[in-house]
C-alpha cells in the first residue's frame, strides 16, 4: 500500500513540476554503519520564487520516516532538534550539511553502499511536490573539506584509480589527475623528497615561508601553497593603489584594443574567448586594461584580492573540452582561451575588475576561499555561479584563492578607471601586495 | 606534437615515480628529523587529577577499567550509535587522525556509549567497525558509565521518546584528551578538524614529554 502511495506522489509530483519553484541540490545520503537503521541526508534547497516556500512532509519508499533535524550546540552539549517544517526564504538557499541542519531517515531494511540512488519526495506549503534522486555517499565525501583537510579524500584505491585512468582518456586530463595523486603523497620520503628536490632545483626561499621547516608539510601540495610569514608580503594600503595580487613576473600589460588582447608577440586573443563567451561581463572591459602575471614554480602560490571587492560572479571554464563559439575565436589564436580557469568578477570602486586564474597543462585544481576546491577534469561544462545575494566582501590583500600547480593570473580593468605605475614593465618580478597601478 | 610531448612527459613522471620511490626507501633509513620547538596554540589542563578506577565493559565483553588507560594515549568520545550527524562526524575525524597518526600503539581513540540501554558491546563492535577496529567502545550498566562521566564532569540528557519509541540523547560533543597517566590535559571541541587534532595533538605531546 505504501508504496503505491508513493508511486501516485511521484507522478503526481512531476505532474506539477513545471510549477516548481524548489529546486533540491547536492543530495546525499551519508552511508551509516551497519545495524543502526538511521542515515542522515544532506542537500542543498534553493528557492527561486518570490515566496517563502516551506518544506512540509518528506517521504520516500526505502524508509519508514524522514524528519527534519537540525544539531543545536549548547557550549558544548549537542543537541537534536526535531523540527516540524523549514521555511525556505524567497530567492535563497537553506543548506542541509554535517553539524547543522540534516533529515534523518529511519526504519529501513536496506543496506545500502555508495552511489546507490534513493528517491525522496519532498511536500511543499504551496501544495507542490519536488523529487530528488539522494546519493549514496561515504560521510567523509560528504563533510566540509577544512573538517577533514583532505580534498583528495575519495583516498586512493587501486579501482578508483583504474576507473579515474579511463574516465580520463585525453592524455592532459590523465595527466593532471596522475600529477594531481603525486602532489597529495603522504607517504613522508618521497613527499619530502618531491619537495626537497624542487626546493633545490627552483631555489624556493623557504626563509619567507611561515613553515621554514620543508619537512613538516602534509603533502607536495600543500608545500606548493604554503603560507608565507605574514610580514613577508606587506601590503600597499594606500588608498588610490591597486596591489599586485601574486608573487610572479609580468609577461603581458596595457590597453585592451576593442575587445583584444596581446597574449604575446604576434598572439592575440579576445576577451569572449577568455571570459567563456560571456558576453554581460566582456562588453565591460572592452578597450580598458590588462595585466598577465605569470607565476613560476618557485613562487608563492596563493593569489589576494587586488583590491576591495564585492564578488559578484564566478565562472569555471573547464579549457579544452569547452569549444567556445567558432565566431569569437576566428583568426585569434587561442592559447590562454582554450586552457581551464576560473574567472571571478568583483565590484569595487572602479567598477567591475576581473581576475581570471589560468591552470597551465598539469594544473591540478584551483581554489577560491568561497567556493574551495574548483573541480578540475571531471566537470567538462562550463559552470556559471552568481553571487549578487551573498555579499561576499574582500578586502585588498585578502587571500581570495590559490593555485594547487599553476600559473598565470589575468587581471581586467574597465577603460579610463586606473593607470598602471610608470615603473611597472613586462618581465619585471611582482611581490604580493606592492603597488600596480593607481587609481583615476 | 603536443601528444607525443605530452606522451613523453607521461614516461618521465612515471620513471621519476619509480626512482623517487626507491630513493624514498633508503632516505627513510637515514632520517630522523628533528624537531622545532611547538609553537603556543593550545592550553594545557595544568596539573590535572589522574582518573579514579571506574569501570565499564568493551565492545568485546570484556572489563575496561583505568588501569586500561595509563600507557596510551586516549582520545575519548561520548555519543551513542542511533545519533545520526554529530557522532558519525566526530568518528570519522577520529577515523582520519587515527590513519595519520604513526605510531598507533601508543594512542586509543575511545567512544562511550551514554545510551547502554541500546548500545550493547556487539552492536559497538559492530558500529566501531565501520570506522576502524581499532577502536575501543565502552559500554556497560548506567552506573558504570556515570563512574567515568561523572569524573569528567559531562552530563547526558534523553529526549523523550517519539511515537516509534526512537528516543534522542543530548550530549557532549567534545573530544577529551588523556595523556598515559591517566590524566585529562586537553579537550577539543567541536566542529572537529583532523589538521586542528592533529596538530595540536602533536603539540602536547612533544611538550609533555620534552617536559617531564
Amino acid at each position: 500500500m505504501k508504496i503505491i502511495i508513493f508511486v501516485i506522489l511521484v507522478l503526481l509530483s512531476h505532474v506539477s513540476h513545471g510549477a516548481n519553484h524548489i529546486e533540491i541540490s547536492a543530495s546525499s545520503i551519508a552511508l551509516s554503519p551497519p545495524g543502526s537503521g538511521i542515515h542522515a541526508a544532506y542537500m542543498t534547497v534553493q528557492n527561486h520564487s518570490q515566496h517563502d516556500i516551506s518544506i512540509i512532509h518528506i517521504e520516500s519508499n526505502e524508509f519508514d520516516q524522514i524528519e527534519i533535524h537540525e544539531t543545536d550546540m549548547n557550549g558544548d552539549m549537542s543537541r537534536m532538534q526535531h523540527l516540524n517544517e523549514i521555511v525556505i526564504p524567497a530567492n535563497q538557499q537553506v543548506l542541509f550539511s554535517p553539524g547543522g541542519l540534516h533529515l534523518m531517515l529511519h526504519g529501513t531494511a536496506r543496506k545500502f553502499t555508495p552511489e546507490q540512488q534513493v528517491l525522496l519526495v519532498f511536500s511543499l506549503s504551496d501544495g507542490s511536490r519536488v523529487n530528488s534522486n539522494f546519493t549514496v555517499k561515504n560521510l567523509a565525501d560528504i563533510m566540509p573539506h577544512e573538517s577533514l583537510n583532505i580534498p583528495e579524500g575519495r583516498q586512493s584505491n587501486v579501482m578508483t584509480s583504474i576507473t579515474v585512468f579511463f574516465q580520463h582518456l585525453l592524455p592532459q586530463h590523465l595527466l593532471t589527475s596522475v600529477m594531481y595523486k603525486i602532489a597529495r603523497i603522504k607517504w613522508e620520503p618521497l613527499k619530502n623528497f618531491f619537495i626537497s628536490r624542487f626546493i633545490d632545483h627552483y631555489k624556493v626561499d623557504m626563509s619567507i615561508a611561515k613553515t621554514t621547516d620543508a619537512k613538516s608539510f602534509r603533502h607536495f601540495n600543500a608545500f606548493f601553497t604554503r603560507e608565507l610569514k605574514t610580514t613577508a608580503r606587506p601590503v600597499d594600503l594606500a588608498e588610490n593603489t591597486i596591489v599586485s595580487p601574486v608573487d610572479g613576473t609580468i609577461s603581458q600589460l596595457g590597453k585592451i584594443q576593442d575587445d583584444v588582447l596581446i597574449q604575446a608577440k604576434g598572439k592575440n586573443y579576445t576577451l569572449k574567448a577568455l571570459l567563456g563567451d560571456n558576453e554581460s561581463i566582456s562588453e565591460r572591459f572592452e578597450n580598458g586594461q590588462f595585466m598577465t602575471i605569470y607565476l613560476s614554480p618557485r613562487d608563492y602560490h596563493r593569489i589576494h584580492m587586488p583590491i576591495n571587492g564585492l564578488l559578484q560572479n564566478m565562472t569555471h571554464v573547464p579549457g579544452k573540452l569547452y569549444s567556445v563559439n567558432q565566431a569569437t575565436t576566428d583568426n585569434v589564436d587561442n592559447l590562454f582561451a582554450i586552457n581551464e580557469r576560473v574567472i571571478s568578477t568583483f565590484d569595487t570602486e572602479i567598477g567591475t575588475v576581473a581576475l581570471i586564474m589560468v591552470g597551465a597543462i598539469f594544473v591540478g585544481s584551483m581554489e577560491t576561499v568561497w567556493a574551495g576546491e574548483i573541480t578540475p577534469a571531471s566537470q567538462r561544462e562550463l559552470k556559471h555561479i552568481t553571487y549578487d545575494d551573498q555579499a561576499i566582501e574582500l578586502k585588498k590583500g585578502q587571500e581570495m584563492g590559490r593555485f594547487n600547480i599553476g600559473s598565470t593570473v589575468i587581471l581586467l580593468f574597465e577603460p579610463n578607471k586606473m593607470k598602471f605605475n610608470e615603473d611597472i614593465n613586462v618581465n619585471q618580478q611582482l611581490n604580493m601586495g606592492s603597488g600596480i597601478a593607481t587609481i583615476n | 606534437m603536443i601528444k607525443k610531448r605530452t606522451l613523453k612527459s607521461l614516461v618521465l613522471f612515471t620513471g621519476l615515480l619509480i626512482i623517487g620511490a626507491v630513493i624514498g626507501l633508503f632516505m627513510l633509513r637515514f632520517y630522523s628529523a628533528p624537531h622545532q620547538p611547538p609553537e603556543i596554540n593550545g592550553f594545557l589542563w595544568p596539573n590535572s587529577k589522574a582518573i579514579m578506577d571506574f569501570t565499564t565493559i568493551d565492545q568485546n565483553g570484556n572489563s575496561f577499567n583505568v588501569d586500561d588507560l595509563y600507557g596510551k594515549w586516549s582520545l575519548i568520545f561520548f555519543g551513542y550509535t542511533h545519533c545520526p550527524d554529530v557522532c558519525p562526524i566526530s568518528l570519522t575525524v577520529l577515523e582520519q587522525f587515527y590513519n595519520r597518526v604513526a605510531n598507533k600503539d601508543v594512542i586509543q581513540i575511545i567512544f562511550v556509549t551514554v545510551d547502554p540501554d541500546r548500545d550493547t558491546p556487539a552492536r559497538l563492535k559492530e558500529y566501531l567497525e565501520f570506522f576502524d577496529p581499532g577502536f575501543v567502545g565502552l559500554g556497560g550498566t548506567i552506573d558504570q558509565i556515570t563512574s567515568l562521566t561523572d569524573q569528567i564532569g559531562i552530563a547526558y540528557l534523553y529526549q523523550l521518546p517519539q511515537s516509534d519509541g526512537n528516543y534522542l540523547v543530548d550530549h557532549t560533543s567534545s573530544i577529551f584528551l588523556f595523556d598515559q597517566q591517566a590524566q585529562l590535559v586537553s579537550i577539543f571541541s567541536a566542529p572537529h578538524s583532523v589538521d586542528e587534532i592533529y596538530s595540536r595533538f602533536s603539540d602536547i605531546q612533544n611538550f609533555l614529554s620534552t617536559n617531564k
